[in-house]
């Protein structure tokens, strides 16, 4: 018997716990989720309502807290709590609406430049390397600097320096399919070129780009919280969590909420959406199906 | 697989053993060594090509100015000038110390002080403003220097109170690129070695004119992030902290290596209108509607909120230390939100458009906070905002001379430690400066007559008459003076500077 | 061999060209840096004047041909703000980003190769996903609040180690350890994937059928073969330390030259910038170059496919 290999009952067991990261990291993207979706409902306060008398409130537990703020009130008194649930909604939303965009241009490019080869595929590849070898920041400085921090602003920034990875990715994986024994025989039956594309070549690269994309989905949400450090994230008095970390990250050693709290959230969020992209992948991929 | 995770943990403990054994040294040890956190570094050791407050800070410790402000009295006296006097309105005549020599040996005489200042009125130099009032410099002797000026100009020597004294053989023989790294001054300290990023160590001299200073050692280092600085200053790793955020005041006060030392400022902080209408068309060029927005904002629960209580009010924009400040102007239109409303409506305020409403980090405290504050009264009575934070000065500048600073503009003016409403009024209010959003031909010659006169009753009314101006006409909203908040560690004697000019050359460490 | 080495070095050519055009276009259209050096005193007439001075005034495609052929020669213009060769003040703070990026590199291979083959060893079993959660974990923070945090716990909470600063051995710690936590997760994954793929392989049923210990088949055959794709990651991480490197250097106030890029880019100071992007190009094709040749030769399908 090899090693890691189970018989009966364990075997279903052991299936179950190998899906368990994979739920977990489910649930918690769920409850996020629905978090964002359920805000005005759950929000106790109006997230830009400033009660500044009650400024950097701690929350309930602590001795100087007040009741009404139930994880204590930011430095204008803006509730942290009601600010962290619609912060769900603007991490998500950016989050999501980039990994949207660059998953997109980058498909495209990638299979245009992994099936078509030649000049396309040239140029694309130089693009690629050019786009990976280049400082973000710089771009999202220069960008930002002309015209002016905003939610708009900031995914299209976002957007777009997050596709060369897809491209790379795609690109190589249409070569590889392109090789294969079912892309030539339906080539040599006949099919046109967009058609071999669509129905052959896009399912199998599927798996591999939902896997991609629940990754890069995270790391969009922490790229936003880069930018916020930097200044250049969405603006007040929207609230979003990089904003609120970057902004409460002075105050880490006394008022220590500040951070933590939003902190906390990116962390329960992004960790959620790698366990499940972890468990994405460990099901998709047919190597590790079966043990 | 055993040993696998057996040699793990063992490189594991081995390393945590290593840190047990090798306890961290501060970096501010023994006596006699007294260390700064800068918020930048330097950007170069020429003490006339920089714009930048830490630059001075350093230039300060390592050059002498011809005069210099007594830190108790708030008096102008000599420095390395000894006396002066007006030979007629337009020509000032100095005398200089005898007996003080640059480092390397070279003597300090007219021949300094006249090269110095041409070499400051070259256009390419950034402090060109600190003495374009100056027409020809001429030596009468080795020290003897006259200054003649094109107007009388008032504010002459708080000029020369920040204008460092060079050695003109030793900076044309080596030449300018040469004095970017080095450095040569009368100053009470010299340059040990400057490494960039890291930090700048300067020696005391012994021999320093004005007696040896009392710290042997003086160490800067520069630190960006905040958190990071204060974190130093917990640890002992750093001595003092220039800019404390006033809502981390209390941490400092418990933490009982350090205390809070605490000073109004010669900083002003206000908001100002684009009332001309100079970046496009605005509402706030409506009288009414600037009134109402200073109806609107309740200045002293901001005070007392967000700037905790650290705050002066301000009147008429200037500050109480500045010569021409009056406080019959203070607050001209007291907090009344009911008010502001009816106003808004007498002047078909469009609610439906959003104001733009922009600040900038660098100088201001809780810059975000209070700009924030501020929104949220606009909101409260029905004007929607659109905020923007600049972080990058340079950008922020450039905007406002470019005249794109509208709706409006939370500003902050150090005016450069002169305390003359001359240096915050000419630039805010004479039409045709860079940073002028709100101009009138009376304020215009109001202002140019208040330069070119050395008379101070003159001059105290005109200036009264500017801020009585622009309080009718709600050109600005003033806000208050900003204290310096310094973090200090126990063991060193020196307090927060009036002027933002940090001086531990004067610094004593305790026992 | 020789003409796939050729052809990489055209293409690195190519990159590095690219990088410099855009970050020139990027730096001109969007910044004046006339206006960082002087006082707000300064009026029109002296904007105007030192623009004229720094040739800014010219126009923009002149600007660029003088640039491009002072890059070539290694001159990029003497930095605005400091006076002196933007290129000398870049290669006097790379070494410490160079170190700073090793380190934390050092420190995420040696933690995250032996925890991603225990997770494939021991897989779906408690060692591998906590070494999976372990791993996320990296990859959920945001690299400033961890810094921070580290700086709480150990400089001022538990005072064992510096809070800022370079110097000493102890000084390189934090910094290290932030950066190799954010380079973990994709290491360990990567590490693992692969050991999980070629555990399954024939060749290594062989080995272990031919009576070869585990040990001896972990490391003579699999372990070798795995970190084939490790090493291309490498490269190709070497670009996203810049980001790391910023906020690091930012935070622990080392100074490097990746703080020093940023500082200049909010400060104008072109000629810095351009000094710097340009050389950390170089740097990053080279180090892409460099493994992309090692696997050509390695493996004779990716040079011909």
């Amino acid at each position: 018997m090899l090693r890691g290999e189970r018989k009966g009952f364990k075997k279903i067991l052991h299936r179950m716990g190998q899906a368990r990261i994979g739920m977990a990291g489910l649930g918690m993207v769920s409850f996020v989720v629905a978090v964002a979706l359920l805000a005005p409902l759950l929000s106790p306060e109006n997230p830009l309502e400033q009660d500044l008398i009650a400024r950097l409130k701690p929350p309930i537990w602590e001795e100087k807290a007040d009741p009404r703020y139930k994880l204590g009130t930011d430095p204008v008194g803006r509730d942290i709590l009601s600010r962290l649930i619609y912060g769900a909604r603007v991490s998500l939303s950016v989050g999501f609406l980039t990994m949207s965009f660059s998953a997109l241009v980058g498909i495209i490019l990638g299979v245009l430049a992994g099936y078509y080869r030649g000049i396309s595929d040239s140029i694309i590849s130089n693009c690629v390397n050019i786009m990976m070898s280049f400082p973000y920041i710089l771009l999202a400085i220069s960008v930002m600097a002309a015209t002016g921090p905003g939610y708009k602003n900031l995914v299209m920034v976002l957007g777009l320096t997050g596709w060369p990875i897809y491209t790379r990715l795609v690109r190589a994986e249409v070569i590889e399919l392109k090789s294969r024994d079912f892309v030539t025989a339906a080539k040599a039956l006949g099919g046109r070129n967009s058609g071999v594309i669509l129905k052959h070549i896009l399912p199998n690269l599927a798996s591999s780009i939902i896997v991609l994309a629940t990754f890069e989905l995270a790391r969009m949400i922490i790229r936003e919280s880069f930018l916020s450090f930097l200044g250049l994230g969405i603006p007040p008095p929207m609230a979003s969590w990089g904003g609120m970390l970057a902004e409460g990250r002075s105050y880490m050693l006394g008022l220590w909420w500040l951070a933590a709290i939003p902190g906390s959230a990116i962390f329960f969020t992004t960790l959620g959406i790698n366990l499940m992209g972890d468990g994405i992948r460990d099901w998709l991929d047919p190597h590790t199906r079966n043990r | 697989m055993k040993t696998f995770r057996k040699s793990f943990i063992w490189g594991f403990f081995i390393l945590l053993a290593g840190i047990f054994i090798f306890p961290a040294q501060p970096y501010a040890g023994p006596k006699g060594k007294l260390v700064n956190a800068l918020s930048t570094d330097i950007s170069t050791l020429d003490t006339q090509f920089h714009n930048i407050r830490v630059n001075y800070i350093v230039g300060w410790h390592l050059y002498d100015n011809l005069v210099y402000r007594d830190q108790k009295t708030m008096q102008i006296g000599p420095h390395l000038a000894e006396s002066w006097r007006l030979i007629d309105d337009n020509t000032w005549e100095f005398k200089l110390r005898k007996g003080v020599k640059f480092d390397n040996g070279e003597p300090f005489n007219a021949e300094s002080v006249k090269f110095t200042i041409e070499r400051g009125l070259d256009p390419k130099c950034p402090q060109r403003p600190t003495v374009s009032w100056i027409k020809e410099v001429k030596v009468i002797d080795d020290h003897t220097v006259r200054l003649i000026t094109d107007k009388p100009y008032p504010v002459a020597l708080e000029r020369l109170s920040n204008f460092q004294m060079l050695p003109a053989k030793w900076l044309k023989e080596k030449g300018t690129e040469y004095f970017t790294t080095h450095a040569n001054g009368t100053g009470p300290y010299r340059l040990k070695e400057w490494k960039r990023g890291v930090h700048i160590i300067l020696e005391a001299k012994e021999d320093y004119w004005k007696g040896a200073p009392a710290i042997k050692t003086i160490i800067f280092r520069p630190i960006k992030e905040i958190a990071t600085q204060i974190s130093e200053l917990l640890t002992g790793g750093i001595d003092i902290v220039r800019d404390i955020p006033p809502d981390q005041i209390p941490l400092i006060e418990n933490s009982g290596i350090a205390r809070i030392s605490k000073a109004p400022t010669l900083r002003v902080v206000y908001l100002l209108f684009d009332a001309d209408g100079r970046a496009a068309k605005s509402p706030v060029q409506n009288v009414k509607v600037r009134q109402a927005i200073s109806h609107a904002i309740d200045v002293d629960t901001i005070m007392k909120t967000v700037m905790t209580g650290n705050a002066t009010r301000t009147a008429g924009v200037l500050n109480p230390q500045h010569f021409g400040y009056d406080k019959s102007l203070e607050n001209p239109y007291p907090y009344n939100p009911e008010k502001a409303k009816q106003l808004l409506k007498e002047a078909n305020f469009p609610f439906d458009q959003p104001l733009r409403l922009v600040t900038y980090t660098g100088s201001i405290q809780n810059p975000r906070a209070l700009v924030e504050a501020v929104a949220g009264y606009f909101n409260k009575v029905g004007i929607k905002t659109n905020v923007n934070v600049y972080t990058d000065i340079g950008m922020w500048d450039r905007l406002g001379r470019e005249g794109k600073q509208n709706d409006c503009a939370i500003h902050s003016w150090g005016s450069g430690g002169v305390y003359d409403a001359d240096a915050l009024y000419y630039n805010y209010f004479r039409n045709g400066q860079a940073f002028c959003y709100g101009s009138s031909p009376e304020m215009d010659k109001w202002l140019d007559d208040a330069r070119s006169t050395m008379n101070t009753e003159t001059r105290k009314k005109l200036y009264h008459n500017t801020g009585k101006y622009i309080n009718d006409q709600a050109l600005a909203v003033s806000f208050w003076a900003q204290h310096a908040i310094l973090g200090i560690n126990k063991r060193v004697i020196y307090e927060a500077p009036p002027d933002e000019f940090l001086r531990t050359f004067e610094a004593k460490l305790k026992d | 061999m020789k003409s796939y080495i050729l052809y990489r070095l055209f293409q690195a050519l190519i990159v590095v060209w690219g990088i410099s055009l855009i970050t020139f276009s990027l730096l001109h259209l969007f910044r004046d840096p006339a206006l960082i050096l002087l006082p707000p005193e300064a009026t029109k007439e002296d904007v105007a004047l030192l623009r004229k001075e720094m040739g800014l005034d010219r126009p923009l495609i002149v600007q660029y041909f003088k640039f491009l052929s002072g890059m070539v020669r290694g001159d990029f213009g003497k930095s605005f703000v400091a006076q002196r060769p933007a290129l000398s003040l870049v290669l006097e703070r790379m070494p410490m980003t160079l170190w700073l990026a090793a380190s934390g590199l050092l420190l995420a291979i040696i933690v995250s190769i032996p925890l991603g083959v225990l997770a494939a060893v021991r897989r779906n079993q408690i060692h591998d996903h906590s070494a999976s959660v372990l791993a996320v974990l990296g990859q959920a923070m945001p690299l400033f609040w961890l810094d921070i945090m580290l700086i709480i716990i150990f400089a001022v909470k538990l005072r064992l180690l510096p809070a800022s600063g370079a110097g000493s051995f102890k000084h390189i710690i934090l910094p290290a350890a932030g950066i190799a936590v954010s380079l973990l997760p994709i290491l360990m994954r990567l590490t693992r994937s692969r050991m999980i793929e070629i555990l399954s392989q024939d060749y290594i049923r062989t080995a272990r059928a031919k009576g070869l210990g585990e040990r001896a088949v972990l490391f003579r055959h699999a372990l070798r073969n795995a970190l084939i794709p490790v090493i291309t990651i490498l490269g190709f991480q070497f670009g996203m330390l810049l980001g790391g490197a910023v906020i690091t250097e930012t935070i622990f106030a080392w100074p490097g030259v990746a703080s020093l890029v940023v500082e200049s880019i909010f400060n104008s100071d072109f000629p810095v910038v351009q000094a710097a992007v340009a050389l950390f190009a170089i740097l990053i094709v080279l180090a892409n170059l460099l493994t992309d040749i090692t696997i050509a030769w390695l493996d004779p399908k990716v040079r011909f496919g």
